[in-house]
């Protein structure tokens, strides 16, 4: 039901920005007033709580129609989420980059340390 | 339904199910036999078994302070009073997380304290450049002429890996630290606000900034290479 009711309204005012003033100014209204339906400023503040899954279900449904609504808030969206996806999997263990090997030197100093912290009798 | 718009909106590929936080590979990969019982006693052991835990953890703790630190001797700090830590406090050790969980957290508490001692260091989060823009309808002013970044396909690309790290080292350290322990070391954002002491909405927030930060380092990276 809700999404024939998002579906209908991105028909009825275009899936895009607006074009004129009025519509702007219309398009804007619509997302302040409508039910159902959420603003910008709204819709970001889900935005961690979505990619973090901390939504309810009705949170859900309204953050994902207003992304059908707002091409902008579309492209917010994806780029955060890419942004979380790619930080993921940076060090993961397919990443090159990952340090994996402790200097010898270094686990030397530390067992050096230990040996005088704890002498053995 | 509601899979339906996901799924022709965010894509199919990118709904809740992979967004399930993966811990790092790494901490889980070289998880040795040591636990409460076997390490209860490290002090007394044989310098050749302190040696072996030394080795088989070292890594772990290696990795874990590169993260948090971009210095490489405060790398070395932490990483020598980590496992004097861990041997000091080791019959306070009860069992109840994995060794490695545990040596983890003291490095990441050294790590976070050597942060803490540094001059300069913004506590308070400064109001952002990267704060989004609304126009006077309230819309979000956002460039919409850039397709869904896959970021795994993005990652692919060696220099992308090394641009992300870079990304990522070059953050704020307030930024740097709540995103290496939410989006890479997989922590609770409870977990998160009790190490760093702050509210649970100021972790909430800082996270948010710290992610949005990051997107304006990673742009140029969406911008020039997309996928369709
Ligand atoms: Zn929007």
């Amino acid at each position: 039901m809700y999404d024939l009711y998002i579906s209908g309204l991105a028909k009825l005012r275009g899936s895009g920005r607006p074009k004129s003033r009025l519509k702007q100014k219309f398009g804007g209204n619509l997302l302040q007033y409508g039910p159902g339906l959420i603003t910008c400023r709204q819709f970001d503040g889900f935005v961690a709580d979505y990619v973090d899954g901390n939504l309810t279900d009705r949170q859900l449904r309204v953050f994902e129609g207003h992304m059908v609504l707002c091409p902008m808030c579309r492209i917010h969206f994806r780029t955060y989420l890419a942004t979380f996806e790619m930080s993921q999997q940076a060090f993961g263990s397919s990443s090159s980059f990952v340090p994996d090997s402790v200097p010898e030197d270094l686990t030397l100093a530390v067992l050096d340390a230990i040996g005088e912290a704890h002498p053995r009798h | 339904m509601i899979f339906k718009l996901r799924a022709a909106f965010i894509g199919v590929n990118k709904g809740i199910p992979k967004l399930k936080h993966r811990r790092n590979d790494k901490k889980q990969r070289s998880e040795p036999s040591w636990n409460a019982e076997k390490i209860s006693d490290l002090k007394h052991q044989e310098p050749a078994v302190q040696e072996q835990f030394v080795r088989d953890t070292g890594q772990i703790v290696y990795a874990t302070l590169r993260r948090y630190l971009p210095c490489e001797e405060d790398v070395r700090d932490c990483f020598q009073e980590t496992f004097f830590n861990a041997f000091r406090n080791v019959s306070e050790f009860r069992g109840d997380s994995a060794v490695t969980t545990w040596l983890v957290s003291i490095a990441r508490n050294c790590a976070l304290s050597k942060l803490r001692g540094r001059k300069n260091t913004p506590t308070e989060v400064a109001e952002d450049q990267n704060s989004l823009k609304y126009d006077e309808f309230g819309f979000l002013i956002f460039p919409t002429d850039l397709l869904a970044p896959d970021a795994e396909a993005l990652l692919e690309s060696r220099e992308n890996q090394r641009l992300i790290h870079e990304a990522i080292s070059n953050l704020s350290d307030i930024y740097r630290t709540v995103i290496i322990m939410k989006d890479i070391d997989g922590m609770r954002l409870a977990e998160i606000a009790e190490t760093l002491d702050i509210s649970l909405s100021a972790t909430k927030v800082r996270l948010h900034r710290a992610r949005l930060e990051l997107r304006s380092k990673l742009m140029h990276i969406f911008e020039g290479k997309t996928n369709v």
